[in-house]
């Protein structure tokens, strides 16, 4: 509707996140988008890996976008802005889980593995079909494992190692102590250890 | 809670996770010698390197991204419900009067203090000067008051920045609002490296 | 004014709202007017722009996108909404859009009420670059 491309201010890219935080809790449209920008895709590959569901995903990301917008003049500290939104959209992806859980789980149909396998067009493969079916193979066989984990697991595995969020921020997330996050990163690490390669 | 910080451990007594803080380094002799710490290790490398595939990718993968009416769908929504702070009131007729939203004289001063090498300027907020707060003059125009937080570049000269600040954005005020800008109250929070 | 009551009657408060609206908009540094959906709940009250369009009551409020204006014993206040442009100084260009749209409610015949002004936002216009002077007023 209006064309909103204002040079008031120095460009959001320009400015360290802190200072674009403070400004989009001030009401600042144009940092809001930037902060929207930065993380939509981190958020929706996160709650995709924990769903499973494109929509599904993409309520989280638009639910959590929508909270955080809302809520943002009550963040007290800028600094932990982007534990907060991880925080806020690993609730909501726990909560759909919950919703769904009189349902079983659907498990990665073949339609599924053959749209990630077409669509692959990461690093490394250097155009080699072979190496591309490898990592594509790969990836799938992690991703369904992953589908079996429990919610908690699958959160905790995510948030380390896709997203590097640190012990502490998850341990505050999930709202348990860093330990249980050690205990169930190991049990997951496990898990899908053995469901990838079975080792007894 | 207690299942939940249990580590599993394999037959020989080790804990998946000493093996896997180990999985870059070469085998022990332990772990040379038992099967079990042999085969946890092999299927854990095998993990490594399929967690890395699968965040490298999914990084780039253009189908893992949300359609661009998610963003949309937010943006129309904070557009909707845009926050423009308080409106002061500046400036009063006999009938009707003039309000400025405190969003704009922010923006106002965000832009002059983005202009000074090392300031980044942060939460604002205007308030209607002591004066006038209760009763804006019946013609003319009553003087604000600024809280302003700020980062600085590491090394400023703090003081000498916040004088140059103060008086960038009286005059940003004067000139851009028409107001007359009285205490400026600055608050360097946070220092950023350049 | 009591000379022309059928004309009084005739003028709407919606021609009121064009008017002041187009009036604002060619004020030299008025961007555009500005609106928002919290305006017109802050306003309303618990209102929604449909029930707002049901509430054609005699007093006949009319919206536009920015402007609010009600027309009443002929006499047409307005309450306007308006980004300015950073160039010119906000307060001066409310002041100019006042007094504007009182002479503009005037000339239809309906007396000037109250007027009120607000500047929302202020901002570079779309397409400048920092190169566009001021224009003095």
């Amino acid at each position: 509707m209006d064309e909103r491309e204002p040079v008031v201010l120095t460009r959001p890219d320009d400015l360290d996140e802190a200072t674009v935080v403070a400004r989009a809790q001030d009401g600042n449209l144009d940092a809001f988008e930037y902060l929207v920008e930065a993380y939509q895709d981190r958020l929706f590959r996160l709650a995709f890996r924990m769903l499973h569901d494109r929509g599904d995903a993409e309520d989280v990301v638009q639910d959590t976008l929508v909270a955080c917008w809302r809520k943002l003049p009550l963040l007290t500290n800028v600094q932990a802005f982007s534990g907060w939104l991880y925080q806020m959209a690993t609730n909501r992806c726990l909560d759909s889980l919950r919703r769904r859980s009189g349902h079983p789980e659907v498990v990665q149909g073949p339609e599924t593995l053959q749209t990630t396998a077409d669509s692959f067009t990461g690093p490394g493969a250097g155009g080699d079909p072979a190496r591309e079916a490898e990592i594509s193979c790969e990836i799938d066989g992690l991703a369904t494992a992953l589908l079996t984990l429990p919610p908690g697991l699958r959160a905790c595995w995510l948030l380390r190692e896709i997203h590097e969020r640190s012990y502490a921020e998850i341990a505050a997330t999930l709202k348990v102590s860093e330990q249980t996050v050690r205990g169930r990163l190991a049990r997951a690490r496990a898990q899908l250890a053995e469901k990838m390669s079975p080792w007894q | 809670m207690a299942i939940d910080e249990t580590i599993p451990r394999l037959g020989c007594g080790r804990s998946i996770d000493e093996v896997w803080a180990t999985i870059k380094q070469p085998p022990t002799a332990h772990e040379n010698g038992c099967v079990q710490c042999r085969t946890a290790r092999a299927s854990l490398a095998k993990l490594a390197e399929a967690t890395r595939t699968l965040r490298d990718n999914d990084a780039v993968d253009p189908s893992l991204q949300p359609r661009h009416a998610v963003k949309d769908a937010i943006m129309n929504l904070a557009r909707a419900e845009v926050r423009r702070g308080s409106l002061l009131p500046v400036y009063r007729a006999e009938q009707g009067g003039i309000t400025i939203s405190e969003q704009a004289i922010t923006s106002v001063i965000w832009f002059g203090a983005d202009a000074l090498p090392g300031v980044r300027a942060r939460r604002c907020r205007v308030h209607p000067g002591p004066d006038t707060a209760d009763a804006p003059r019946s013609a003319g125009t009553s003087d604000i008051a600024v809280n302003l937080r700020i980062a600085v570049a590491s090394g400023t000269d703090i003081p000498g920045t916040a004088e140059l600040l103060r008086q960038r954005i009286t005059s940003m005020i004067t000139a851009h609002v028409g107001l007359n800008a009285g205490a400026i109250n600055i608050t360097v929070e946070d220092f950023y490296d350049v | 004014m009591s000379e022309h009551p059928l004309e009084a009657r005739l003028i709407s408060s919606h021609l009121i709202a064009d008017l002041a609206a187009r009036t604002a908009l060619d004020t030299p540094g008025v961007l555009r007017l500005e609106p928002t959906l919290k305006n017109l709940f802050t306003r309303l009250g618990k209102g929604t722009i449909q029930n707002l369009r049901r509430t054609d009551t005699r007093t006949t409020p009319a919206r536009h996108d920015g402007v609010f204006v009600t027309v009443h014993n002929g006499i047409a206040d307005v309450q306007l909404d308006i980004a300015t442009d950073i160039a010119f100084a906000a307060l001066n260009v409310a002041q100019v859009v006042r007094e504007q749209i009182a002479r503009t409610i005037s000339h239809t015949g309906l007396i000037p009420g109250r007027i009120d002004i607000s500047v929302l936002a202020i901002e570079h216009p779309p397409t400048a670059t920092a190169a566009r002077p001021p224009r003095p007023l």
